[in-house]
Protein backbone atom coordinates (compact mmCIF):
# COMPACT_ATOMS: atom_id res chain seq x y z
CA UNK A 1 0.00 0.00 0.00
CA UNK A 2 1.12 3.86 -0.63
CA UNK A 3 2.16 5.84 2.30
CA UNK A 4 0.01 8.47 1.71
CA UNK A 5 -3.01 5.81 1.68
CA UNK A 6 -1.59 4.03 4.54
CA UNK A 7 -1.43 7.35 6.58
CA UNK A 8 -4.77 8.66 5.46
CA UNK A 9 -6.25 5.17 7.12
CA UNK A 10 -4.98 5.60 10.31
CA UNK A 11 -5.82 9.22 10.51
CA UNK A 12 -9.46 8.17 9.38
CA UNK A 13 -9.30 5.35 11.99
CA UNK A 14 -8.99 7.77 14.74
CA UNK A 15 -11.26 10.42 13.47
CA UNK A 16 -14.24 7.50 13.36
CA UNK A 17 -13.13 6.34 16.95
CA UNK A 18 -13.19 9.94 18.07
CA UNK A 19 -16.52 10.32 16.81
CA UNK A 20 -17.87 7.67 18.13
CA UNK A 21 -16.21 7.63 21.88
CA UNK A 22 -18.03 11.34 21.71
CA UNK A 23 -21.44 10.38 20.13
CA UNK A 24 -21.94 7.80 22.17
CA UNK A 25 -22.37 9.15 26.16
CA UNK A 26 -24.77 11.68 24.94
CA UNK A 27 -27.24 8.55 25.13
CA UNK A 28 -27.20 8.25 28.70
CA UNK A 29 -27.10 12.12 29.52
CA UNK A 30 -30.17 13.74 30.51
CA UNK A 31 -31.50 16.54 28.12
CA UNK A 32 -31.67 19.43 29.97
CA UNK A 33 -28.70 22.20 30.23
CA UNK A 34 -27.26 20.64 33.59
CA UNK A 35 -27.14 17.42 31.39
CA UNK A 36 -25.20 19.42 28.41
CA UNK A 37 -23.36 21.92 30.60
CA UNK A 38 -22.28 19.30 33.78
CA UNK A 39 -22.70 15.85 32.79
CA UNK A 40 -25.60 15.85 35.43
CA UNK A 41 -22.67 16.09 37.57
CA UNK A 42 -21.85 12.12 37.09
CA UNK A 43 -17.46 12.15 36.01
CA UNK A 44 -15.76 9.73 37.72
CA UNK A 45 -12.44 9.61 38.08
CA UNK A 46 -11.00 7.96 35.13
CA UNK A 47 -12.91 10.39 32.87
CA UNK A 48 -12.10 13.27 34.53
CA UNK A 49 -8.49 12.79 35.10
CA UNK A 50 -8.07 12.75 31.32
CA UNK A 51 -10.60 15.68 30.95
CA UNK A 52 -8.13 18.00 33.39
CA UNK A 53 -4.94 16.40 31.59
CA UNK A 54 -6.09 16.33 27.99
CA UNK A 55 -7.58 19.42 27.38
CA UNK A 56 -4.64 21.20 29.05
CA UNK A 57 -2.49 20.06 26.31
CA UNK A 58 -3.12 21.36 22.94
CA UNK A 59 -1.95 21.62 19.66
CA UNK A 60 0.42 23.40 21.66
CA UNK A 61 2.18 20.12 23.64
CA UNK A 62 3.00 18.45 20.27
CA UNK A 63 3.92 21.33 17.78
CA UNK A 64 5.00 24.53 20.58
CA UNK A 65 6.44 22.43 23.39
CA UNK A 66 9.03 20.97 20.84
CA UNK A 67 9.54 24.31 19.36
CA UNK A 68 10.83 25.68 22.29
CA UNK A 69 12.79 23.22 23.38
CA UNK A 70 14.69 23.13 20.15
CA UNK A 71 14.55 26.95 20.00
CA UNK A 72 15.45 27.92 23.52
CA UNK A 73 16.56 25.40 25.86
CA UNK A 74 15.76 25.47 29.42
CA UNK A 75 13.19 28.50 29.16
CA UNK A 76 10.79 25.26 28.23
CA UNK A 77 11.05 24.13 31.40
CA UNK A 78 8.42 26.73 32.83
CA UNK A 79 5.53 24.74 31.00
CA UNK A 80 6.51 22.11 33.30
CA UNK A 81 7.14 24.02 36.33
CA UNK A 82 3.55 26.26 37.12
CA UNK A 83 1.36 23.50 35.94
CA UNK A 84 2.25 21.59 39.22
CA UNK A 85 1.65 25.10 41.29
CA UNK A 86 -1.41 25.85 39.19
CA UNK A 87 -2.96 22.84 39.76
CA UNK A 88 -2.81 23.70 43.31
CA UNK A 89 -5.34 26.19 44.01
CA UNK A 90 -8.41 23.65 41.99
CA UNK A 91 -7.99 21.03 45.35
CA UNK A 92 -9.65 23.70 47.58
CA UNK A 93 -11.71 25.85 44.87
CA UNK A 94 -13.33 22.99 43.15
CA UNK A 95 -14.79 21.00 45.78
CA UNK A 96 -16.15 24.40 47.50
CA UNK A 97 -18.04 25.31 43.85
CA UNK A 98 -19.11 21.33 43.37
CA UNK A 99 -21.26 21.68 46.59
CA UNK A 100 -22.62 25.22 46.12
CA UNK A 101 -23.31 23.87 42.19
CA UNK A 102 -25.12 20.77 43.47
CA UNK A 103 -26.93 22.77 45.91
CA UNK A 104 -28.03 26.04 44.01
CA UNK A 105 -27.86 24.57 40.17
CA UNK A 106 -24.49 26.45 38.97
CA UNK A 107 -22.68 25.09 35.91
CA UNK A 108 -20.09 27.82 35.10
CA UNK A 109 -17.53 29.64 37.13
CA UNK A 110 -19.60 33.42 36.41
CA UNK A 111 -22.60 32.31 37.44
CA UNK A 112 -20.97 31.58 41.33
CA UNK A 113 -19.43 34.81 41.59
CA UNK A 114 -22.60 36.88 39.86
CA UNK A 115 -24.25 35.37 43.18
CA UNK A 116 -21.94 35.92 45.49
CA UNK A 117 -21.23 39.41 44.82
CA UNK A 118 -24.88 39.71 43.55
CA UNK A 119 -24.17 41.61 39.60
CA UNK A 120 -25.42 40.47 36.61
CA UNK A 121 -23.20 42.87 35.08
CA UNK A 122 -20.07 40.50 36.26
CA UNK A 123 -21.53 37.50 34.60
CA UNK A 124 -21.46 39.29 31.33
CA UNK A 125 -18.20 40.82 31.54
CA UNK A 126 -16.85 37.27 32.16
CA UNK A 127 -18.90 35.85 29.46
CA UNK A 128 -17.40 38.52 27.10
CA UNK A 129 -13.63 37.63 28.48
CA UNK A 130 -14.18 33.93 28.41
CA UNK A 131 -15.33 33.94 24.84
CA UNK A 132 -12.61 37.14 23.91
CA UNK A 133 -10.21 34.43 25.10
CA UNK A 134 -11.45 31.37 23.84
CA UNK A 135 -12.30 31.89 19.97
CA UNK A 136 -8.53 32.55 19.53
CA UNK A 137 -7.43 29.79 21.76
CA UNK A 138 -9.95 27.57 19.11
CA UNK A 139 -8.61 28.92 15.77
CA UNK A 140 -5.19 28.30 16.84
CA UNK A 141 -6.25 24.67 17.39
CA UNK A 142 -7.97 24.49 14.00
CA UNK A 143 -4.72 25.89 12.52
CA UNK A 144 -2.50 23.31 14.26
CA UNK A 145 -4.93 20.70 12.72
CA UNK A 146 -5.00 21.88 9.39
CA UNK A 147 -0.89 22.43 9.67
CA UNK A 148 0.35 18.88 10.62
CA UNK A 149 -2.71 17.73 8.12
CA UNK A 150 -1.03 19.47 5.33
CA UNK A 151 2.57 19.02 5.87
CA UNK A 152 2.84 15.15 6.03
CA UNK A 153 0.70 14.80 3.52
CA UNK A 154 3.36 17.07 1.61
CA UNK A 155 0.54 19.45 0.45
CA UNK A 156 -2.18 16.96 -0.54
CA UNK A 157 -4.43 18.07 2.01
CA UNK A 158 -5.00 21.48 1.74
CA UNK A 159 -5.29 23.57 5.00
CA UNK A 160 -8.87 24.13 4.77
CA UNK A 161 -9.56 21.13 4.29
CA UNK A 162 -7.34 19.30 7.19
CA UNK A 163 -9.09 21.61 9.59
CA UNK A 164 -12.57 21.74 8.40
CA UNK A 165 -12.83 18.21 8.09
CA UNK A 166 -11.21 17.31 11.93
CA UNK A 167 -13.12 20.05 13.55
CA UNK A 168 -16.61 19.02 11.81
CA UNK A 169 -16.11 15.32 14.05
CA UNK A 170 -15.36 17.79 16.77
CA UNK A 171 -18.67 20.01 16.49
CA UNK A 172 -20.75 16.77 15.58
CA UNK A 173 -19.69 15.29 18.83
CA UNK A 174 -19.67 18.71 20.87
CA UNK A 175 -22.80 19.07 19.53
CA UNK A 176 -24.64 16.03 20.51
CA UNK A 177 -23.25 15.05 23.89
CA UNK A 178 -21.91 18.33 25.08
CA UNK A 179 -19.70 17.67 28.02
CA UNK A 180 -19.83 13.52 28.38
CA UNK A 181 -18.44 13.77 24.54
CA UNK A 182 -15.82 15.94 25.47
CA UNK A 183 -15.26 13.68 28.52
CA UNK A 184 -15.07 10.68 26.73
CA UNK A 185 -13.42 11.36 23.28
CA UNK A 186 -10.76 12.90 26.14
CA UNK A 187 -10.17 9.96 27.41
CA UNK A 188 -9.45 8.14 24.13
CA UNK A 189 -7.39 11.02 22.66
CA UNK A 190 -5.62 11.72 25.92
CA UNK A 191 -4.48 7.65 25.76
CA UNK A 192 -3.58 8.03 22.74
CA UNK A 193 -1.56 10.84 23.42
CA UNK A 194 0.28 9.60 26.17
CA UNK A 195 1.44 6.59 24.41
CA UNK A 196 2.58 8.58 21.01
CA UNK A 197 4.45 11.16 23.22
CA UNK A 198 6.59 8.69 25.33
CA UNK A 199 7.41 6.27 22.02
CA UNK A 200 8.53 9.77 20.44
CA UNK A 201 10.59 11.02 22.93
CA UNK A 202 12.34 8.01 23.67
CA UNK A 203 12.62 6.85 20.36
CA UNK A 204 13.99 10.32 19.08
CA UNK A 205 17.09 10.67 21.19
CA UNK A 206 17.79 6.91 20.90
CA UNK A 207 17.70 7.03 16.85
CA UNK A 208 19.41 10.23 16.81
CA UNK A 209 21.97 10.38 19.12
CA UNK A 210 22.37 6.44 21.29
CA UNK A 211 20.42 8.46 24.16
CA UNK A 212 18.83 10.56 26.26
CA UNK A 213 22.18 10.87 28.47
CA UNK A 214 24.67 11.32 25.33
CA UNK A 215 22.24 13.39 23.84
CA UNK A 216 22.45 16.42 26.54
CA UNK A 217 26.17 15.28 26.61
CA UNK A 218 26.89 16.02 22.85
CA UNK A 219 24.85 19.07 23.33
CA UNK A 220 27.00 20.58 26.20
CA UNK A 221 30.40 19.75 24.43
CA UNK A 222 29.41 21.55 20.99
CA UNK A 223 29.33 24.89 23.73
CA UNK A 224 25.49 25.33 23.56
CA UNK A 225 25.50 24.10 27.48
CA UNK A 226 23.81 28.08 28.00
CA UNK A 227 20.90 26.27 26.69
CA UNK A 228 20.67 23.76 29.44
CA UNK A 229 21.36 25.63 32.20
CA UNK A 230 17.67 28.05 33.60
CA UNK A 231 16.24 30.30 32.74
CA UNK A 232 17.41 29.47 28.93
CA UNK A 233 16.86 31.61 26.19
CA UNK A 234 14.39 34.60 25.05
CA UNK A 235 12.99 34.65 21.88
CA UNK A 236 15.85 36.50 19.80
CA UNK A 237 18.07 33.53 21.28
CA UNK A 238 19.57 35.53 23.94
CA UNK A 239 19.54 34.50 27.83
CA UNK A 240 16.58 34.72 29.32
CA UNK A 241 15.96 37.61 32.67
CA UNK A 242 15.24 35.80 35.79
CA UNK A 243 12.11 38.07 36.57
CA UNK A 244 10.95 37.02 33.24
CA UNK A 245 10.97 33.66 33.94
CA UNK A 246 9.56 33.19 37.35
CA UNK A 247 6.70 36.18 36.57
CA UNK A 248 5.85 33.55 33.36
CA UNK A 249 5.76 31.02 35.95
CA UNK A 250 3.75 32.72 38.79
CA UNK A 251 1.31 34.47 35.98
CA UNK A 252 0.65 30.99 34.18
CA UNK A 253 0.52 29.34 37.44
CA UNK A 254 -1.94 31.68 38.61
CA UNK A 255 -4.08 31.73 36.03
CA UNK A 256 -4.52 28.20 35.14
CA UNK A 257 -7.14 27.28 38.03
CA UNK A 258 -9.44 29.87 36.94
CA UNK A 259 -9.70 29.46 33.58
CA UNK A 260 -13.48 29.43 32.61
CA UNK A 261 -13.77 26.56 30.88
CA UNK A 262 -11.05 24.67 33.56
CA UNK A 263 -12.94 25.20 36.93
CA UNK A 264 -16.18 24.60 35.31
CA UNK A 265 -15.22 21.30 34.93
CA UNK A 266 -15.40 20.59 39.10
CA UNK A 267 -18.94 21.07 38.52
CA UNK A 268 -19.14 17.77 36.43
CA UNK A 269 -17.86 15.61 39.11
CA UNK A 270 -19.44 12.76 40.79
CA UNK A 271 -18.49 13.35 44.07
CA UNK A 272 -16.17 16.03 46.17
CA UNK A 273 -13.69 13.38 46.53
CA UNK A 274 -13.41 12.12 42.76
CA UNK A 275 -12.65 15.86 41.66
CA UNK A 276 -9.77 16.29 44.52
CA UNK A 277 -8.72 12.73 43.54
CA UNK A 278 -8.39 13.81 40.15
CA UNK A 279 -6.49 16.40 40.86
CA UNK A 280 -4.03 15.01 42.82
CA UNK A 281 -3.12 12.57 40.03
CA UNK A 282 -3.06 15.93 37.29
CA UNK A 283 0.98 16.05 37.98
CA UNK A 284 1.57 12.12 36.56
CA UNK A 285 0.01 13.33 33.32
CA UNK A 286 1.81 16.73 33.46
CA UNK A 287 4.75 14.30 33.37
CA UNK A 288 4.29 13.85 29.65
CA UNK A 289 5.72 17.13 28.87
CA UNK A 290 8.99 15.02 29.28
CA UNK A 291 9.20 13.68 26.32
CA UNK A 292 7.54 15.89 24.14
CA UNK A 293 10.53 18.81 25.51
CA UNK A 294 13.08 15.42 24.31
CA UNK A 295 11.57 15.56 21.19
CA UNK A 296 12.27 18.94 20.61
CA UNK A 297 15.74 18.54 22.45
CA UNK A 298 16.56 15.99 20.02
CA UNK A 299 16.90 18.02 16.99
CA UNK A 300 18.81 20.97 18.18
CA UNK A 301 22.31 19.36 16.73
CA UNK A 302 20.98 17.00 14.10
CA UNK A 303 18.78 19.67 12.71
CA UNK A 304 20.30 22.92 13.12
CA UNK A 305 19.23 25.00 10.32
CA UNK A 306 15.17 25.21 10.88
CA UNK A 307 13.90 28.35 11.04
CA UNK A 308 10.28 27.96 11.90
CA UNK A 309 10.60 25.88 15.58
CA UNK A 310 6.86 25.18 15.66
CA UNK A 311 7.39 23.22 12.96
CA UNK A 312 10.32 21.32 14.08
CA UNK A 313 8.30 18.17 15.26
CA UNK A 314 6.86 17.22 11.71
CA UNK A 315 10.37 18.36 10.24
CA UNK A 316 11.93 15.85 11.89
CA UNK A 317 9.87 13.17 11.29
CA UNK A 318 9.58 13.85 7.15
CA UNK A 319 13.55 13.71 7.48
CA UNK A 320 14.13 10.71 8.86
CA UNK A 321 11.82 8.10 6.49
CA UNK A 322 9.88 6.68 9.10
CA UNK A 323 7.60 3.92 8.25
CA UNK A 324 4.39 5.12 7.31
CA UNK A 325 2.27 3.44 10.12
CA UNK A 326 4.56 5.74 12.94
CA UNK A 327 3.84 8.60 10.66
CA UNK A 328 0.32 8.33 10.59
CA UNK A 329 0.18 7.50 14.51
CA UNK A 330 1.87 10.88 14.95
CA UNK A 331 -0.48 12.35 12.87
CA UNK A 332 -3.16 11.02 14.81
CA UNK A 333 -1.48 12.12 18.01
CA UNK A 334 -1.12 15.87 16.97
CA UNK A 335 -4.74 15.83 16.27
CA UNK A 336 -5.79 14.42 19.24
CA UNK A 337 -3.97 17.33 21.01
CA UNK A 338 -5.87 19.61 19.13
CA UNK A 339 -9.11 18.58 19.32
CA UNK A 340 -9.07 17.66 23.28
CA UNK A 341 -8.46 20.86 23.66
CA UNK A 342 -10.76 22.40 21.28
CA UNK A 343 -13.71 19.97 22.01
CA UNK A 344 -13.38 21.65 25.53
CA UNK A 345 -13.20 25.15 24.81
CA UNK A 346 -15.99 25.12 21.76
CA UNK A 347 -18.31 23.51 24.64
CA UNK A 348 -17.56 25.81 27.30
CA UNK A 349 -17.61 28.88 24.62
CA UNK A 350 -20.88 27.95 23.76
CA UNK A 351 -22.25 27.08 27.32
CA UNK A 352 -20.74 30.17 28.93
CA UNK A 353 -21.61 32.85 26.21
CA UNK A 354 -25.52 31.64 26.77
CA UNK A 355 -25.34 30.72 30.67
CA UNK A 356 -24.04 34.70 31.79
CA UNK A 357 -23.75 36.46 28.72
CA UNK A 358 -27.08 35.59 27.49
CA UNK A 359 -29.29 33.89 30.09
CA UNK A 360 -29.13 37.04 32.50
CA UNK A 361 -31.25 39.65 30.32
CA UNK A 362 -34.04 36.96 30.36
CA UNK A 363 -34.43 35.68 33.71
CA UNK A 364 -36.78 32.86 33.99
CA UNK A 365 -38.16 33.14 30.91
CA UNK A 366 -36.26 31.27 29.12
CA UNK A 367 -37.01 27.27 29.34
CA UNK A 368 -34.09 24.97 29.89
CA UNK A 369 -35.19 23.19 26.57
CA UNK A 370 -34.74 26.32 24.76
CA UNK A 371 -31.73 27.30 26.73
CA UNK A 372 -29.66 23.95 25.91
CA UNK A 373 -31.26 24.48 22.26
CA UNK A 374 -29.53 28.18 22.52
CA UNK A 375 -26.17 26.83 23.72
CA UNK A 376 -25.72 23.89 20.75
CA UNK A 377 -26.52 27.45 18.20
CA UNK A 378 -23.78 29.25 19.87
CA UNK A 379 -21.50 26.44 19.93
CA UNK A 380 -21.97 25.78 15.68
CA UNK A 381 -21.88 29.58 15.33
CA UNK A 382 -18.46 29.68 17.67
CA UNK A 383 -16.91 26.90 15.84
CA UNK A 384 -17.72 28.91 12.59
CA UNK A 385 -16.57 32.08 13.28
CA UNK A 386 -12.82 30.41 14.95
CA UNK A 387 -12.87 28.36 11.72
CA UNK A 388 -13.20 31.80 9.46
CA UNK A 389 -10.57 33.24 11.45
CA UNK A 390 -8.16 30.14 10.77
CA UNK A 391 -8.86 30.41 6.90
CA UNK A 392 -7.75 33.81 7.08
CA UNK A 393 -4.72 33.63 9.07
CA UNK A 394 -4.55 36.73 10.98
CA UNK A 395 -0.89 36.46 12.98
CA UNK A 396 -2.84 39.32 15.48
CA UNK A 397 -4.53 36.36 16.79
CA UNK A 398 -1.73 35.05 18.72
CA UNK A 399 -1.26 38.33 20.33
CA UNK A 400 -5.16 38.36 21.71
CA UNK A 401 -4.83 34.62 23.60
CA UNK A 402 -1.32 36.14 25.17
CA UNK A 403 -3.43 39.29 26.02
CA UNK A 404 -6.20 36.74 27.17
CA UNK A 405 -3.39 34.61 29.00
CA UNK A 406 -2.62 37.49 31.85
CA UNK A 407 -6.71 38.77 31.14
CA UNK A 408 -7.84 35.56 32.77
CA UNK A 409 -5.53 35.52 35.76
CA UNK A 410 -7.28 38.19 37.00
CA UNK A 411 -10.42 36.59 37.86
CA UNK A 412 -8.07 34.49 40.51
CA UNK A 413 -7.97 37.46 43.42
CA UNK A 414 -12.08 37.25 42.67
CA UNK A 415 -12.13 33.73 42.46
CA UNK A 416 -10.25 34.01 46.57
CA UNK A 417 -12.07 36.29 47.99
CA UNK A 418 -15.36 34.89 46.88
CA UNK A 419 -14.66 31.48 49.32
CA UNK A 420 -12.08 32.73 51.86
CA UNK A 421 -12.72 37.16 52.30
CA UNK A 422 -16.17 37.67 53.59
CA UNK A 423 -15.79 41.32 54.01
CA UNK A 424 -14.79 41.23 49.97
CA UNK A 425 -17.83 43.75 48.07
CA UNK A 426 -19.33 43.78 45.07
CA UNK A 427 -17.80 47.07 44.25
CA UNK A 428 -14.68 45.94 45.22
CA UNK A 429 -14.73 42.76 43.06
CA UNK A 430 -15.82 45.22 40.29
CA UNK A 431 -13.01 47.63 40.68
CA UNK A 432 -10.43 44.73 40.92
CA UNK A 433 -11.01 42.91 37.84
CA UNK A 434 -11.26 46.10 35.39
CA UNK A 435 -8.27 47.60 37.09
CA UNK A 436 -6.19 44.08 36.79
CA UNK A 437 -7.99 43.72 33.20
CA UNK A 438 -6.99 47.29 32.10
CA UNK A 439 -3.47 47.41 33.80
CA UNK A 440 -2.75 44.20 32.00
CA UNK A 441 -3.46 45.33 28.98
CA UNK A 442 -1.78 48.29 29.12
CA UNK A 443 1.92 47.09 29.75
CA UNK A 444 0.92 44.44 26.84
CA UNK A 445 0.09 47.35 24.35
CA UNK A 446 3.41 49.46 26.05
CA UNK A 447 5.94 46.82 27.19
CA UNK A 448 8.70 50.03 27.33
CA UNK A 449 6.75 51.42 30.04
CA UNK A 450 7.57 48.05 32.53
CA UNK A 451 9.23 49.01 35.52
CA UNK A 452 11.14 45.68 35.97
CA UNK A 453 11.06 43.07 33.28
CA UNK A 454 7.97 40.71 34.16
CA UNK A 455 4.99 39.47 32.84
CA UNK A 456 2.19 42.19 32.32
CA UNK A 457 -0.26 40.32 34.32
CA UNK A 458 1.81 40.87 37.68
CA UNK A 459 1.15 44.55 37.12
CA UNK A 460 -2.60 43.85 36.39
CA UNK A 461 -2.63 41.41 39.80
CA UNK A 462 -0.95 44.23 41.76
CA UNK A 463 -3.59 46.58 40.83
CA UNK A 464 -6.35 43.75 41.03
CA UNK A 465 -5.15 43.26 44.52
CA UNK A 466 -4.86 46.90 45.77
CA UNK A 467 -8.33 47.58 44.33
CA UNK A 468 -9.69 44.89 45.23
CA UNK A 469 -9.17 45.35 49.78
CA UNK A 470 -9.09 48.99 49.53
CA UNK A 471 -12.63 49.28 48.03
CA UNK A 472 -13.83 46.80 49.50
CA UNK A 473 -12.99 48.18 52.99
CA UNK A 474 -14.40 51.83 52.20
CA UNK A 475 -17.14 49.92 50.92
CA UNK A 476 -20.10 48.52 53.13
CA UNK A 477 -20.18 45.06 53.63
CA UNK A 478 -22.41 42.94 51.07
CA UNK A 479 -25.71 41.32 52.65
CA UNK A 480 -24.84 38.98 55.42
CA UNK A 481 -26.91 35.82 53.93
CA UNK A 482 -25.53 36.62 50.75
CA UNK A 483 -21.69 35.84 52.18
CA UNK A 484 -22.65 33.10 54.20
CA UNK A 485 -24.02 30.84 51.55
CA UNK A 486 -20.78 31.24 50.42
CA UNK A 487 -18.43 30.72 52.80
CA UNK A 488 -18.79 26.53 53.44
CA UNK B 1 22.54 26.23 72.28
CA UNK B 2 20.69 23.47 74.83
CA UNK B 3 18.56 26.17 75.91
CA UNK B 4 17.37 26.96 72.19
CA UNK B 5 16.77 23.78 70.91
CA UNK B 6 14.61 22.58 73.88
CA UNK B 7 12.60 26.14 73.77
CA UNK B 8 12.18 25.06 69.77
CA UNK B 9 11.37 21.86 70.85
CA UNK B 10 8.54 22.98 73.43
CA UNK B 11 7.09 25.57 71.08
CA UNK B 12 6.68 22.92 68.18
CA UNK B 13 5.09 20.54 71.28
CA UNK B 14 2.23 23.33 71.77
CA UNK B 15 1.90 24.05 68.28
CA UNK B 16 1.38 20.65 67.93
CA UNK B 17 -0.99 20.20 70.65
CA UNK B 18 -2.87 23.04 69.70
CA UNK B 19 -3.72 22.14 65.91
CA UNK B 20 -6.23 19.92 65.07
CA UNK B 21 -4.89 16.73 62.00
CA UNK B 22 -6.49 18.74 59.45
CA UNK B 23 -5.18 21.93 60.13
CA UNK B 24 -1.59 20.22 60.52
CA UNK B 25 -1.92 18.17 57.38
CA UNK B 26 -2.81 21.24 55.86
CA UNK B 27 0.04 23.48 56.96
CA UNK B 28 2.61 21.19 55.93
CA UNK B 29 1.23 20.93 52.89
CA UNK B 30 1.59 24.41 52.77
CA UNK B 31 5.43 24.55 53.60
CA UNK B 32 6.22 22.14 50.89
CA UNK B 33 4.45 23.83 47.92
CA UNK B 34 5.70 27.18 49.21
CA UNK B 35 8.92 25.58 48.55
CA UNK B 36 8.28 23.84 45.57
CA UNK B 37 7.43 27.64 44.30
CA UNK B 38 10.39 28.82 45.53
CA UNK B 39 12.66 26.24 44.32
CA UNK B 40 10.63 26.22 40.89
CA UNK B 41 11.31 30.19 40.24
CA UNK B 42 14.32 32.85 41.30
CA UNK B 43 16.00 33.00 43.77
CA UNK B 44 15.48 28.76 44.73
CA UNK B 45 15.73 27.36 41.52
CA UNK B 46 19.28 29.75 40.92
CA UNK B 47 20.98 26.73 42.82
CA UNK B 48 19.83 23.90 40.57
CA UNK B 49 20.06 25.92 37.19
CA UNK B 50 23.29 24.63 35.81
CA UNK B 51 22.91 22.46 32.97
CA UNK B 52 25.95 20.18 34.97
CA UNK B 53 26.11 17.53 36.01
CA UNK B 54 23.96 15.21 34.28
CA UNK B 55 21.40 13.03 36.99
CA UNK B 56 20.48 9.90 35.27
CA UNK B 57 20.95 11.60 31.78
CA UNK B 58 19.29 14.93 32.27
CA UNK B 59 20.38 18.27 32.84
CA UNK B 60 20.36 19.13 36.17
CA UNK B 61 18.10 22.18 35.82
CA UNK B 62 15.96 19.78 33.75
CA UNK B 63 15.82 16.97 36.58
CA UNK B 64 14.77 19.33 39.19
CA UNK B 65 12.38 20.67 37.90
CA UNK B 66 10.72 16.92 37.10
CA UNK B 67 12.08 15.96 40.87
CA UNK B 68 9.47 19.03 41.92
CA UNK B 69 6.83 17.98 39.50
CA UNK B 70 7.20 14.67 41.63
CA UNK B 71 7.46 15.54 44.95
CA UNK B 72 3.91 18.15 44.31
CA UNK B 73 2.15 15.06 43.40
CA UNK B 74 3.06 13.10 46.66
CA UNK B 75 2.77 16.41 49.02
CA UNK B 76 -1.05 16.39 47.07
CA UNK B 77 -1.18 12.50 47.40
CA UNK B 78 -0.37 13.28 51.32
CA UNK B 79 -2.95 15.95 51.55
CA UNK B 80 -5.79 13.48 49.93
CA UNK B 81 -4.95 10.70 51.98
CA UNK B 82 -5.23 12.66 55.18
CA UNK B 83 -8.32 14.86 54.31
CA UNK B 84 -10.06 11.25 52.90
CA UNK B 85 -8.77 9.81 56.76
CA UNK B 86 -10.34 12.73 58.30
CA UNK B 87 -13.95 12.31 56.49
CA UNK B 88 -14.58 8.49 57.30
CA UNK B 89 -13.66 9.54 61.22
CA UNK B 90 -16.73 12.00 61.30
Amino acid sequence: METGTIILLIVGLYLLVSLLTGIIPSLRISKSVSGYVAGDRSMNVFIMYFVLGASIFSSFAFLGGPGWAYSRGAAAFYIISYGVIGIVPLYFFGPRAWKLGKKYGYVTQAELLADRFNSKFLSVMLAVLSVAAFIPYLTLQMIGAGYVLNVISEGWIPFWMGAGFTYLVVLIYVYFSGVMGVGWSNAFQGMFMLVMAWTLGIYLPNVLHGGIGEMFQKIIDSGKADMLSAPGLNAAGEAWSWSAYSSAVLISAIGFSVWPHFFMRAYAAKSESSFKLSVVLYPTFLLFLVPILLIGFSAILAFPEVDQADSILPHVLMQLELPAIVIGLFCAGALAASMSSGDAILHSAGSIWVRDGIKPFFGKKLSDSAERSLIQISVLIIGLIAYLFAVVIDYSIVALLLAAYGGVAQIFPVVFAMFYWKRATKAGALAGLFGGIITNTFFLIYPELKPLDMHEGIYGLMANLILLITVSFITPPDPAENVKKFSC
Amino acid sequence: MGEVSSMIIFALKTLLQNMTKKGLSRWIFGVVMGLITLFLIWPGYLLFSAAEPLILGFPLSFAWVIFCTLLGFVALLGLYLSDRGETKDL
